[in-house]
């Protein structure tokens, strides 16, 4: 969408080739080795046909004995037949490359996407970018083959060809490249089209996708239903279907134009070449043999053509933007890190912090300063969107300020790999995930590392801390229940999910714990002991925890209170009832209620 | 804005729309996007603005009051919201059932809300286990009693809760 600094062709393949080469070097060089033999095999059976021609004519006049005639017959066959058995190899390997290149692509892209900055991923050009470089890396493999079949397959069987046709008249070579040309330049006209069609329906197909969730996804749909909301979405899903439609359509036409116009070129060039051979077999310049051989020879060749510019480059043409965000991706500025480890407990302090969204037309925090001192529990209240969670994830390091500093002892977080930020620090986040694994692993997963070291105890301890109590539904295989309903496994209750992703928070090893409305599915009871073993369990670690419940702030140590991304106080509890009224509003219409 | 809020009742116009966001306290949020209730809202395209949790609760709690059914349920409908606005939400159902004799269904955890309705329903594994107004209720040595004075202990006024 930025058409200034586009990528050249030549520019991609020089990237895509060592990346697709490096996923299995001996393969890459068996394979178009075996292509090259595949070459050569071709080039011979159209030289033993057009010796088989000869023979037969030469039979047929008298001068060629039966014998020989066969044995150039048994030839041709036995050349064809290898022919045959090598493009099968080709093939098979061909296949199998092609599975290994496309996994070793999306690693690619999946590394690439983990070592990003996390806020790249609030903005909708990045998803987009994201969006297509998932379908370009399934055609890296497919671009660096077709350049690798020309290169070993195509221009040796054309160059030897067009000395075949040479030899018979000079005129025949030049014809065919005057139809070769103009095919290749409407392909990359072609190509050009595409990539255009696909910057602009990405967003349609996002959304068709995110319409699709809304009617089917499990975790859409019920609510959906009990709105009425399908015909409203059925009737988005089809706007952004015939949007796309509409663009595809229109992309489609002039494309088919083009090709019309060099398929047009294309056999004229045929027909101009049956012309000449023609006058030339009246004008007995070469014999009924090499007519037919020849013959042969255009229609193999017209079929190779057709072969490599219409299917292939054509493929190819239409995936070649997709390939080009895919580089574009890989190209995304990458934070550079220090490499510096940060032992034991640290202050966390922050100097003059603000942070605004990409895109959004305010900041979501703005000059906050403040010391947390190790082993101090901090808890952070204000109104919805008052910069709670954002300050969270700057304080974990997932975001960086805009302004101002953070500081990890005396070290600034932004000179931390992101691995070390996030090394000492565990949390449970407000919008925790539901991930579909067994429930030994949706709580190891905080701290993969550890878990082959680590006993099932270790993992029902940090469940039973969290107030994970597995019934014997849930529990059926112990640990190894898979808790999935999309799988075939047992499904729990939002409350049930929140303290599994507790324990999870738990299992982790950390210096600083952040807990984001950590109990908001919780029943009072089961609410009541999880604040209580979350202050026998925290010991020396720092914590900070956001809530709207705030009797559970009297268990921090100090409270900040945040409205409109901006400090407004902090302090003790006691203390913020003497002084802030804002404060005291907020408890009040709380505690009023409970009196 | 506008369309989170149509997808549950088409027929709302501008002015309904306006009153449902001050309702939900949203109507400062729609003052500062750039299209106002016309901004795309997640991520899906440029220009789109995104909600913290909390506010995208207090618009799915605008989306069903815009409804107009005589029948709300609503389930942990303040999880995600602070003090003021749970609050605020409470008075607003209760002036919705008065005004349009809506009955609403309050499915919570926090005992605060459970106080300000009709009648009270408690459940434990998956049956009625009490039922009545939170005074009956907590008159007498009632599980729901014990719930409310568990959450009640950490709002004690000057008193740091006691195991």
């Amino acid at each position: 969408m930025s058409p200034a600094k586009e990528e050249g062709f030549v520019q991609i393949a020089r990237k895509a080739l060592p990346l697709v080469f490096r996923v299995s070097p001996v393969l890459f060089v068996l394979e178009y080795a075996v292509t090259v033999l595949d070459a050569l095999l071709l080039v011979l059976t159209t030289v033993a046909l057009r010796d088989f021609f000869e023979h037969v004519s030469g039979l047929a006049a008298g001068s060629v004995s039966f014998d020989s005639t066969l044995t150039s017959l048994l030839l041709f066959a036995l050349l064809k037949v290898a022919d045959e058995a090598i493009d099968g190899v080709a093939n098979f390997v061909g296949e199998y490359y092609a599975g290994r290149s496309n996994q070793a692509m999306m690693n690619e892209l999946n590394l690439k996407a983990d070592r990003l900055d996390t806020v790249v991923f609030e903005d909708p050009e990045i998803l987009n970018q994201l969006d297509q470089a998932y379908r370009g890396a399934l055609n890296v493999r497919s671009l660096v083959h077709v350049l690798m079949d020309i290169a070993c397959l195509y221009i040796p069987y054309f160059v030897f060809m067009g000395l075949f046709l040479w030899r018979a008249e000079p005129m025949l070579p030049f014809i065919l490249l005057l139809v070769f040309v103009p095919v290749l330049a409407s392909h990359f006209l072609r190509s050009r089209y595409y990539t255009r069609l696909d910057d602009r329906t990405v967003i349609l197909r996002r959304k068709e996708e995110h319409y699709k969730d809304c009617l089917t996804a499990r975790a859409f749909f019920k609510e959906t239903r009990a709105l009425g909301a399908s015909a409203f979405f059925l009737s988005r899903y089809s706007q952004a279907f015939k949007r796309a439609q509409k663009l595809r359509y229109r992309t489609e036409l002039k494309s088919q134009g083009v090709a019309i116009a060099a398929n047009a070129l294309t056999l004229a060039g045929y027909a101009s070449i049956l012309g000449v051979l023609v006058s030339l077999l009246l004008r007995g310049r070469i014999t009924i043999g090499s007519f037919s051989a020849i013959l042969a020879a255009t229609l193999e060749m017209f079929a190779m053509m057709t072969e490599i510019l219409d299917n292939r480059l054509g493929e190819l043409s239409a995936s070649l933007g997709q390939i080009r965000r895919y580089f574009k991706f890989l190209d995304l500025p990458e934070q550079e890190y220090g490499e510096i480890h940060v032992g034991g407990p640290k202050d966390i302090v922050l100097e003059g912090v603000s942070f605004t969204y990409p895109g959004a037309a305010r900041p979501a925090l703005s000059g906050v300063s403040l010391h947390i001192a190790a082993g101090e529990t901090l808890a952070v209240v204000g109104e919805n969107g008052s910069g709670k969670t954002t300050l969270a994830k700057l304080i974990l390091g997932l975001y960086r300020p805009d302004q101002g500093r953070i500081l990890l002892g005396d070290v600034p977080l932004g000179e931390l790999a992101s691995g070390s930020a996030y090394k000492n620090a565990s949390c449970v986040f407000q919008d925790f995930q539901r991930y579909q694994l067994s429930l030994r692993d949706n709580v190891a997963i905080s701290d993969f590392a550890r878990l082959s070291a680590s006993s099932d105890a270790e993992i029902q301890g940090a469940m039973a801390a969290a107030g994970f109590r597995a019934n014997a539904r849930q529990m059926a295989q112990g640990l190894d229940t898979l808790i999935s309903k999309e799988f075939g496994g047992t499904d729990l209750s939002r409350g049930e999910w929140q303290r599994l992703s507790i324990a999870r928070a738990y299992y982790r090893s950390h210096q600083l714990i952040v807990l984001d409305e950590p109990t908001a599915a919780i029943d009072p009871f089961e609410e009541d002991r999880i604040y209580r073993d979350f202050m026998e369990l925290k010991k020396d670690h720092t914590a900070v925890i956001i809530t709207h419940r705030l009797g559970a702030v009297r268990l921090a140590d100090r409270v900040l209170v945040l409205r409109e991304g901006r400090m407004v106080a902090i302090g003790t509890h006691d203390r913020l009832l003497d002084e802030s009224q804002y404060y005291r509003g907020l408890w009040t219409a709380q505690s009023r209620y409970l009196q | 804005m506008r369309e989170e809020l149509q997808l549950g009742n088409a027929d709302l116009a501008d002015p309904e729309i306006a009153a449902l966001l001050e309702q939900t306290g949203l109507a400062q949020k729609v003052g500062s996007l750039p299209l106002g209730a016309d901004t795309p809202l997640g991520k899906l395209e440029p220009g789109s603005a995104d909600l913290s949790e909390g506010q995208w609760q207090r618009l799915a709690l605008a989306r069903s009051f815009g409804r107009q059914a005589k029948l709300l349920v609503l389930d942990e409908p303040a999880a995600a919201l602070d003090a003021l606005a749970e609050s605020r939400i409470c008075s607003t159902i209760r002036d919705i059932g008065a005004r349009r004799c809506t009955t609403t269904l309050y499915v919570t955890h926090r005992l605060a809300a459970a106080r300000s309705a009709d009648e009270i329903i408690v459940m434990k594994d998956g049956r009625i286990i009490e039922q009545g107004t939170h005074a009956a209720l907590l008159a007498g040595d009632s599980y729901y009693a014990q719930m409310f004075n568990t959450q009640r202990k950490w709002y004690l006024r000057r008193q740091v809760a006691e195991a």
